[in-house]
């Protein structure tokens, strides 16, 4: 069939073509050797590239070659779609992108309507996102105990009504003597706990100078068992033990006052936990986000999160030493990032004639590679976003001599880094607009994000000088640090 | 043009069961009916439906969009997504039909109501489906549910008013008009001074104010040959005529045929054309 075709092709090309021919041609009609042949007789046969010109001219009715290089011109139909809208509004396009959608929006009038009608609708939707839905469980249960109800048909008396009510009387008054019962038991225990409230030690929001600096808890060294903090002792002490459960503290606010133990000024907002260990100012975070708030505000110790053990390695001697000389990874190295993109840097290393990056989140799996870079470049952009959710490692190759230096080398820890999972990047974009300090800081801190911690609760630390709360958010971060 | 072909191709697999009495009315009609299926989702009211409830969904913790096999955009409870259950991708006429009345009886949607409780609406409708639901289906739904029309589909081979419609597009914008061969010719020496890729996109996106595509232009001004293309592009003559018939090209395929996101071929071809258009101007 081909061996056909390129005949006929090769018969038609010697001749000049037809009309029709052209007019497939010009309109991308022709099969890809047809094309071809087409293309390349056009190019050496002045007569056929005549009536090219003529076809070209006739399909366009005589109209003159103009274009347009303007953005506003290229980017008028590039209409914003749900990311594009939700990320403009979110502040997390990058300035390019920020740049292109500014550029749409003077020249697209449905998108800037658009946006004011998104804008409008998160307005008003927002009391929406308090209301809870789920599926009904419902249906499932009465379906589940429809067939209990399809009893044979029973003739009713009134002896019956008399018994079912004796029955309910009775089951009442045993569960009444029930409830008494262990509720006596409980509030026992709950005696025991030392619970009993004193005022001049329940808050701290303003503790005198000495106690804030006995109280600032210090990095627990290496390998050690932290020492109790006399901060969360405190704080504790006030608080109901957690093995006392919902119906202890049920029971301590009914007889105590509600009875703050935390307070914070969390960027003009008041941050507080009760005797209860309930948390208010923060608005609508997360139940997850919440308890991490707690754990951080009131435990004595905090979970340092497993993602920093598994992108700080270690250094294996079973990787052998490398005696070459080599150069630095700048970063990221060691941290969770948000970008998806992220900016690959390294130290220049001298006599170095090019560089190559390669990025891999899997060492059985191909890895993203770089272009051979030039000399110059300390720093490189993948094109392709990495997917997010991924433990990164990454190398540089430089080439100096013809020989080719790995960075970093064999004896060395590996370069690793990870991408913010998408869930947790959209719960970070919100919260970062909840303006909470408090929040976003515990949330960095939880995601393994420690320097974007530490600066979020060293403006929390600024705002609370006299807080020993606020401080020991910071050397929690410290001593995860000093960890790695 | 595609919906145009397949239409074709299946009234040759019918023979002589359907006649068209007007090709060019019949043209007409399959073309503005192709239009409408793409801008029924540009309709400002429905698409800013779309964006409504797709936003309501990844804000709210019990809702969860997510996508499926193929890429397929799913919603529902987000305790469905951790499950895994199948999703339902289109629901009956009948079905859909049952459920917007219920809803209407219970009162969730009334003329009157200056908003609608949108999250009562989408629980409502999980609950009666019972499990995910393909989005684009759930968006047909409420948009039915609120009485927000699509546009119409146009009956094909009518011969009363088809060819009076006018197809019109927008004026060509006054800024950085360039006009003539000369200027092509600048064009495609300094397209060859870009990093590649910048060069590629814009060249399989360029077309000038009567649509003509790269090539065409190229080759009617004579200002490079089939054989000097394929070395700029670095491809055989075979790539390069398969991608002359895709040309030119939208964001969407130019992300497909790159390998990279939508986003990243804007931003080169913002870049591409900015720098192009600094270094036409300043000649």
């Amino acid at each position: 069939m081909n061996s056909i075709l390129s005949q006929q092709t090769v018969i038609a090309m010697v001749e000049h073509i037809s009309r029709m021919h052209i007019e497939k041609f010009h309109a991308r009609t022709l099969d890809v050797p047809e094309m071809i042949a087409t293309w390349e007789h056009l190019d050496a046969c002045d007569d056929c590239h005549r009536l090219f010109q003529e076809v070209f001219r006739s399909r366009r009715q005589g109209a003159p070659i103009t274009f347009n290089l303007s953005p506003e011109y290229w980017l008028k139909d590039e209409h914003f779609d749900y990311e594009m809208l939700a990320a403009y509004i979110d502040k997390t396009l990058d300035s390019e992108m920020r740049e292109i959608a500014d550029i749409h929006l003077t020249v697209c009038g449905d998108c800037r309507r658009g946006l004011n009608s998104f804008v409008a609708f998160r307005k008003e939707s927002e009391p929406e996102l308090k209301v809870r839905y789920g599926p009904d469980t419902q249906s499932s249960i009465t379906g589940w105990l429809s067939p209990l109800w399809n009893w044979p048909p029973v003739v009713w008396k009134p002896a019956h009504t008399f018994a079912t009510l004796v029955i309910i009387g009775l089951a009442i008054a045993v569960m009444m003597f029930l409830i008494k019962a262990g509720s006596d038991k409980k509030s026992t225990a709950g005696d025991l706990t030392g619970l009993t409230p004193s005022p001049s030690r329940a808050t701290f929001t303003s503790p005198s100078p000495n106690d804030s600096d006995k109280s600032i808890a210090r990095s627990p060294e290496v390998g050690s068992t932290p020492k109790p903090n006399p901060v969360t002792s405190q704080v504790q002490s006030k608080l109901p033990h957690h093995q006392s459960g919902q119906r202890n503290r049920t029971k301590l606010r009914a007889r105590f006052p509600t009875e703050t133990v935390v307070a914070l000024n969390d960027d003009g907002r008041r941050v507080s936990i009760d005797n209860s260990g309930r948390l208010t100012g923060l608005g609508d975070l997360s139940r997850e986000l919440q308890q991490s708030i707690k754990e951080f505000l009131t435990e004595e110790e905090v979970k340092r999160p497993d993602i920093l053990a598994e992108i700080n390695g270690v250094k294996s001697a079973l990787r052998g030493t490398g005696d070459k000389p080599s150069f630095g990874l700048l970063s990221p190295v060691g941290v969770v990032i948000v970008e998806d993109r992220p900016v690959f840097k390294w130290e220049h290393l001298t006599g170095a004639t090019a560089y190559r990056v390669q990025v891999s989140d899997s060492p059985s799996r191909e890895p993203i590679s770089s272009d051979l870079l030039p000399e110059t470049a300390t720093q490189w952009m993948p094109v392709k976003a990495l997917k997010r959710g991924k433990v990164y490692s990454w190398i540089v190759i430089a080439t100096v001599n013809g020989k080719e230096i790995v960075s970093p080398l064999v004896s060395m820890p590996e370069a690793k880094f990870k991408v913010l999972e998408e869930e947790r990047t959209r719960e970070l974009n919100s919260l970062k607009r909840a303006n909470s300090r408090l929040a976003l800081g515990v949330f960095y801190a939880r995601e393994g994000m420690l320097a974007d911690a530490g600066r979020e609760f060293q403006i929390l630390v600024e705002n609370n000088p006299q807080s020993p709360v606020a401080k020991r958010l910071i050397s929690i971060i410290e001593s995860w640090q000093s960890l790695r | 043009m595609l919906c145009l072909v397949q239409k074709l191709s299946e009234l040759r697999s019918l023979r002589d069961t359907n006649h068209i009495n007007n090709f060019d009315h019949y043209v007409v009609r399959v073309a503005v009916n192709a239009c409408n299926e793409y801008l029924r989702d540009r309709t400002p009211e429905r698409s800013s439906l779309n964006h409504n409830l797709r936003d309501l969904m990844t804000r709210h913790r019990d809702f969860s969009v997510w996508k499926g096999e193929n890429n397929l955009l799913l919603c529902g409870f987000a305790a469905w997504k951790k499950r895994k259950a199948d999703a339902v991708r289109t629901i009956p006429p009948e079905q859909s039909e049952e459920i917007i009345q219920s809803l209407r009886r219970s009162g969730l949607v009334r003329p009157e109501f200056q908003r609608y409780p949108t999250g009562r609406i989408l629980s409502a409708i999980f609950k009666q489906v019972g499990c995910p639901v393909e989005f684009d289906c759930l968006a047909e739904m409420v948009a039915a549910l609120l009485m927000i029309k699509d546009l119409p589909t146009e009956s094909l081979d009518q011969n009363d008013d088809g060819l009076s419609r006018e197809l019109i597009d927008a004026d060509p914008l006054p800024d950085a008009q360039i006009e003539g061969r000369e200027m092509l010719r600048r064009m495609w020496e300094e397209l060859q001074q870009m990093p590649a890729i910048q060069r590629d996109i814009v060249c399989f996106k360029f077309s000038d104010h009567s649509g003509e595509d790269f090539f065409n232009l190229i080759i009617q001004a004579r200002i490079a040959t089939l054989k000097e293309l394929t070395e700029v592009f670095g491809l055989t003559p075979e790539q390069l005529a398969q991608l002359a018939s895709k040309m030119p090209m939208g964001i969407q395929a130019l992300a497909d045929h790159f390998g990279v996101t939508p986003q990243q071929i804007s931003k080169l071809h913002h870049r591409a054309l900015k720098r192009l258009l600094g270094r036409l101007m300043e000649k």
